[in-house]
């Protein structure tokens, strides 16, 4: 598993509930190392350890420890160039949900050895929609459940979002739009410059 | 009947929003020379005044080619690629390509922002909706945005790396250029060696003669040769539980254990400078360079310290050096004087 992936989760367990929790994740999951380098790349059975680990620490289940971790990629202060980078997908939610069919690909065109889900997004009426995640990693669906609550609150958008059981490898997010324009949103302009 | 391109061209009438979401930063030259319309995102780049009506020209600056500001010239450029910049005093600079109509009066302008891109994007506010969805400038964007953090990423790691690097430096005990021991490791043994009751062991202090003159007319890497060649020496005339370390450029120290005997001291000296004064031979050029050395004996003192042994050594090879270099001296007392009263003539 890419470093990037590793990393913002060892970070999502410090930032949310202190390097005491980390270390003792570190120890449950039998890890060799005392912090994920986000350049480096990692078998995956470290990532796959470590949530699990991490679930144990907390005594929280592996869904609700995955759906944090992906409100907190979107509404971490330090995370804020992955918001933007997500918030380039359209001036809309409705515009961002068609986006992520590009997601994958402009990953990859950024990181070619970032192993990024395939993201689907499926019209299923005129205001519910659906989003496959097909990863290797599997869970991974209840982090895009997280972070696409997050992303709804940044657009201001009113939308039921629910995570759909597994099949076959792909994990499916409904999602019930009832108004785009529900409240006004976290401010998005392309010219804040990053630093 | 088959339609002539000229044909089916007539019947495409576009909706009057066409141009602007195909083309949002196209401009419309009419035949005289006044702007017929802009695309929307062009309108923004430009700022609060309209510039439909305006006269081309004054609006934008053709910078390549170097042509005459007039539409004649514009409509022969058809198909060439355009350098289009602002009569406003901003420094964009569009990639632009002229359509000339087909009855002659006016033309069409598209415009992109090229590479420049980023900037424009920050200076002029633009948002998602100002591109087409045609436009690759939103994946560029990503892209730029996506290398940015990459690249913050990758320092931040470079910095840790380097820290690390850093941290192991000062903790290393080996010399890396020559494999021996370095001073740490060396002042280590030593305060181990003198620790024990009655400690016996010799202390050899080493510094090659001319080796400046090797590093100032054959190099560094010849310097660095000779010195690794020096530690190979060094290293087969003594024990492998003897220990021999670089303490600095040309400085080497050898602490050999159970010793106690001057003459074996001497007799170990002397088959180093004679091995050492043997040229060697780097990049097809001959290399020469000798040792001088000051050694001490645990045993010459009642109470064995680190210090006092490696000044005591280092004196008697400043003895070495002052007699003519090439040579080994053994301390003794006597080596205090003359040396305190060179020192007082200074």
């Amino acid at each position: 598993m890419h470093g990037l992936v590793n990393r913002a989760l060892q970070r999502f367990l410090v930032d949310t509930y202190g390097q005491n929790v980390w270390d003792d994740v570190r120890l449950e999951a039998r890890l060799t190392i005392e912090n994920f380098e986000s350049m480096l790349l990692y078998p995956d059975h470290m990532t796959m350890d470590t949530i699990k680990a991490a679930s144990r620490v907390l005594q929280r289940d592996r869904a609700s420890v995955l759906e944090d971790l992906g409100t907190f990629l979107l509404s971490s202060q330090g995370l804020e160039a992955l918001r933007r980078l997500l918030r380039l997908g359209g001036d809309s939610f409705y515009e961002f949900l068609i986006s992520l069919d590009d997601l994958s690909g402009r990953a990859k065109l950024a990181m070619p050895d970032l192993d990024m889900p395939e993201l689907t997004f499926v019209q299923i009426g005129e205001s519910s929609f659906a989003v496959d995640v097909n990863w290797t990693f599997p869970g991974a669906g209840y982090v895009f459940l997280g972070a696409l609550r997050a992303l709804a609150d940044d657009y201001g958008a009113l939308a039921i979002i629910e995570a759909d059981e597994a099949s076959g490898g792909k994990e499916r997010i409904t999602i019930e739009l009832f108004d785009a324009d529900f409240a006004s949103g976290r401010s998005f302009s392309l010219a804040e410059q990053l630093q | 009947m088959t339609k002539t391109m000229n044909e089916r061209l007539q019947l495409l009438y576009l909706p009057e929003r066409g141009f602007d979401q195909l083309m949002p930063l196209h401009i419309w030259v009419g035949a005289d020379e006044r702007i017929l319309n802009v695309g929307p995102t062009f309108q923004k780049i430009w700022g609060d005044d309209t510039v439909t009506g305006m006269p081309v020209f004054d609006v934008i600056e053709l910078r390549r080619p170097q042509i005459e500001e007039s539409l004649t010239a514009i409509l022969a450029q058809e198909a060439n690629r355009l350098t289009v910049g602002l009569k406003n005093g901003s420094d964009v600079a569009f990639r632009g390509t002229f359509v000339p109509a087909s009855d002659g009066s006016g033309g069409l302008l598209n415009l992109s922002l090229g590479v420049s891109f980023n900037k424009v994007v920050t200076d002029c506010r633009l948002v998602l909706s100002d591109f087409s969805y045609c436009d690759q400038t939103l994946d560029l964007l990503y892209l730029a945005e996506a290398n940015a953090a990459i690249a913050r990423e990758n320092r931040n790691l470079t910095e840790r790396l380097e820290q690390a690097k850093q941290a192991a430096e000062a903790q290393a005990l080996t010399d890396s250029l020559t494999g021996l021991s370095n001073r740490r490791a060396m002042d280590a043994h030593l305060k181990s060696l003198t620790e024990p009751q009655n400690p016996r062991f010799g202390l050899m202090h080493i510094d090659l003669d001319f080796f400046k003159e090797i590093n100032d007319t054959h190099g560094h890497a010849a310097g660095d040769h000779m010195l690794a060649h020096a530690a190979k020496i060094f290293r087969s005339e003594v024990r492998a539980t003897d220990i021999v370390a670089r303490i600095g450029g040309d400085e080497f120290v050898i602490l050999l254990r159970e010793c106690d005997d001057p003459s074996l001291m001497e007799g170990i000296a002397n088959r180093l400078i004679a091995r050492l004064e043997e040229p060697i031979e780097f990049a097809g050029q001959s290399c020469r360079v000798s040792a001088s050395a000051g050694s001490v004996l645990s045993t010459q003192y009642d109470q064995a310290d680190p210090d006092k042994m490696l000044n005591d050594a280092d004196l008697a090879l400043y003895a070495s050096k002052n007699r003519g270099r090439a040579q080994h001296t053994f301390f003794n007392e006597s080596l205090l004087a003359p040396i305190s009263g060179s020192l007082q003539t200074h």
